[in-house]
């Protein structure tokens, strides 16, 4: 325990994350796309037990992924995927890597983007807050990988208080209990194969940690903190979920775009009313810190892609990389989600590939890892 | 650290953000807190709004004609110098004969918009309602803020309903709206009961004298300064009530247990209340006074096929709803409902002066 904490305070004055952030990226980088998933699919009451499902399944994910974070390769960052997989293989799977990359996050992003239009300035393009957004961003991915990831702790003080304006909703008047029965029905309705999908992709977000190995420092208490951070995105989830539940039911739930904010509206203080108008301005800090880490992962895949990995690093390929970021959101924003069926589709899309990246990054990364060591244990001998 | 706080300051300000061509120069706009909505006999849409809500001008009541609500706004609009917001509306009046013909397609458009809270206070107003808020307004200068004042103060005594509640109801298979009921007597806005719906149109109402007794079973819990009860001489002061619905799935029935406590606080009958034997008597026959009351006001809600008590709710169990889909609509009318009352009165001895 003491050597851990030490060298965690080791790893800190070094230049690197402390195991104790882990939960923090877990978390922040789970609920960022809550509003997103939420609304079109969380209807009936009994989903509920849904959401600790999937977020067990997810806890032992992020088992893999601890797994993963512990071995010697993901420490040594390129050269521990080059050990793995060969250097030709990993520049070629960069390229999808980054594609990938790019689509989630301007799917994200373009979501709020999205709500903000909705609800803050109907009147005007959606874009319009991506330039301010695209700046912010680019200047905090410019303070480099160390700095930005550590930005999660302003982003988690900046946007967690969120939750918090919630907790009121599950206490009436707002709340009518009876409207979260039935819980256990016999007969469940909604489809259930869109829905656990689309939960997992709700959980998803932390697989991008497993090309930051390098990052951590050294600690074995790794997968503790992620669970802890996965077990806080499950506890939001259900006050939220309870907190639109209680106050819609179901059938009022399904005609809305998005019952969450459209809950955040009912809060009236007596010195504050229209608390969105902050809310969700603040909830874009969240989205800062998103997207400088996308920007700068986006510029490791691309050397990586053209085979500068291993030469000094220069700021060139953070610019392209923050201009080619941009670029994309802008386009599918301007031309590919310009109506609502659009918009669905694009949600579908989110929730197939982020779903099946947080699959499927940990599991196989750790199988490499795994099947590596047995290799090299065989040879040893 | 001060490009951190310049950071934070332009995210949290965003909102704020003047890139919006429908401007709110406060000088420039002039909120309303008041629109009424009235149907005409031509079957024209009548929006009448009182301007303006904050400036100490003096204050003005439009009208408006249109097919639809956007359309008398702009007409609203075009006919007074400043644009008129309704970021600040804070009651929508609605006429019996617009309540009557349905009012979904209007709240819908309210609710579409989103510079309109969902706490927005609903009633239905029988009557010239516009006369009146000529003539108030005339008289009182704040008579729309008195107004909302008077809806924030009644919350719980009265119906009160917001586009959030209602809507609730209203998408509800369990439940049905229901609305303030008002009328213009007088010159005066008079509360006069609750406006019940079935589906979005008004099909009925509950009586001001019965109103409390509605109130006793549509709310968990409820506080009347007075409750009356002259068949048996007495006024009841300081009434608390809770009430608890149930289904009693053996016997299909819908049981409503109301308790509810409170003094005597004036009492011209002839029992001597200090002798325990009469005073129980006395006790006995208000109880079942009560009880008919209440459920007088039951059965009327079922010869229209309303449930503003949300009764159906109380059918559904942890692991099953008993009527899905539309069946409870069907079955409501036709339920045994069976309806008791606790009473808890303190203060009784005192009532009757020695002859």
């Amino acid at each position: 325990m003491s050597r851990g904490m030490r060298a965690e305070e080791r790893g800190a004055a070094g230049g690197l994350w402390p195991a104790s952030l882990g939960w923090l990226f877990v978390n922040r980088l789970q609920v960022v796309l809550y509003i997103l998933v939420l609304p079109h699919v969380l209807l009936y009451p009994y989903m509920i037990w849904a959401i600790v499902i999937v977020g067990f399944l997810s806890h032992f994910n992020l088992r893999l992924l601890a797994g993963w974070l512990r071995t010697e390769e993901a420490r040594l960052g390129y050269e521990g995927f080059v050990r793995l997989l060969g250097e030709r293989a990993t520049r070629a799977l960069a390229v999808p890597g980054a594609a990938a990359l790019l689509l989630d996050s301007a799917i994200v992003t373009l979501d709020y983007l999205e709500v903000a239009h909705h609800v803050l300035f109907p009147s005007v393009s959606r874009l319009t807050l991506l330039p301010l957004l695209w700046l912010v961003s680019f200047y905090l991915a410019g303070q480099g990988m160390l700095l930005a990831g550590r930005f999660v702790v302003m982003a988690f003080i900046g946007s967690v208080w969120i939750a918090a304006l919630f907790i009121q909703f599950l206490f009436p008047p707002a709340a009518e209990y009876r409207l979260l029965l039935p819980v256990f029905p016999k007969e469940p309705r909604g489809d259930l194969a869109l829905i656990l999908p689309a939960l997992w992709a709700a959980l998803s977000g932390p697989q991008y940690l497993a090309f930051a190995g390098r990052r951590f420092a050294p600690a074995g208490r790794m997968f503790r903190w992620l669970a802890l951070g996965n077990a806080l995105t499950v506890l939001e989830y259900i006050v939220f979920f309870l907190a639109v539940t209680l106050s819609f039911g179901t059938e009022y739930m399904r005609k809305i775009d998005y019952p969450v904010v459209q809950l955040i509206r009912y809060i009236q203080l007596p010195f504050f009313e229209r608390l969105e108008t902050v809310v969700i301005p603040a909830h874009m800090i969240l989205y800062v810190f998103l997207d400088a880490f996308f920007i700068l992962f986006l510029r490791d895949a691309l050397r990586v892609a053209a085979g500068a990995a291993r030469k000094p690093e220069r700021p060139g390929w953070l610019t392209a990389a923050a201009f080619l970021w941009v670029a994309v959101v802008y386009v599918i924003g301007r031309f590919f989600w310009t109506n609502e069926t659009q918009h669905r589709l694009w949600i579908h899309v989110h929730v197939w590939l982020a779903g099946a990246l947080y699959a499927l990054v940990p599991s196989f990364l750790a199988l490499a890892a795994a099947r590596r060591r047995r290799r090299s244990d065989r040879t040893l001998t | 650290m001060r490009a951190l706080a310049a950071l934070a300051t332009a995210l949290i300000l965003a909102g704020c953000a003047w890139i919006d061509p429908a401007t709110n120069v406060v000088e420039e706009i002039s909120p309303t807190i008041l629109m009424y909505l009235h149907l005409n006999e031509d079957s024209e849409l009548e929006s009448t709004i009182v301007v303006p809500a904050v400036k100490n001008e003096q204050k003005q009541v439009l009208t408006a004609r249109g097919k639809t609500l956007k359309e008398t706004r702009q007409k609203l609009n075009f006919g007074y110098s400043r644009e008129f917001k309704s970021g600040q509306l804070r009651m929508l009046f609605l006429s019996e004969e617009l309540a009557r013909k349905g009012i979904i397609r209007c709240l819908n458009t309210l609710l579409l918009d989103q510079e309109i809270s969902d706490r927005m206070y609903l009633a239905v107003v029988r009557g010239d309602f516009t006369g009146l808020l000529r003539k108030q307004i005339q008289e009182q200068k704040n008579y729309d803020r008195i107004l909302y004042k008077r809806f924030r103060h009644y919350e719980h005594q009265v119906t009160s309903q917001n586009l959030h509640f209602f809507l609730r109801e209203y998408y509800s298979p369990y439940a049905d709206p229901r609305l303030p009921l008002f009328e213009v007597r007088d010159g005066q806005l008079v509360y006069s009961g609750t406006a019940l719906f079935l589906d979005d149109r008004m099909v009925g109402a509950i009586p001001g004298e019965a109103d409390a007794f509605f109130q006793m079973i549509d709310n968990g819990k409820g506080y009347f300064p007075n409750i009356t009860s002259p068949e048996h001489d007495v006024v009841l002061g300081k009434v608390t009530t809770a009430r608890k619905i149930k289904y009693d799935a053996k016997n299909e029935r819908i049981v409503i247990t109301v308790h509810l406590e409170g003094q005597v606080d004036e009492y011209t009958g002839d029992l001597n209340l200090g002798d325990p034997q009469e005073a129980e008597r006395f006790m006995r026959g208000l109880k079942e006074d009560l009880e008919a009351r209440i459920l007088e006001v039951v059965r009327s809600l079922q010869e229209l096929s309303v449930d503003p008590l949300r009764a159906g709710l109380s059918t559904v169990t942890l692991f099953r709803e008993r009527f899905p889909g539309g069946e409870w609509r069907k079955r409501w009318p036709e339920l045994t409902v069976t309806v008791r009352v606790d009473l808890g009165l303190s203060n009784l001895g005192m009532s009757k002066p020695e002859e």
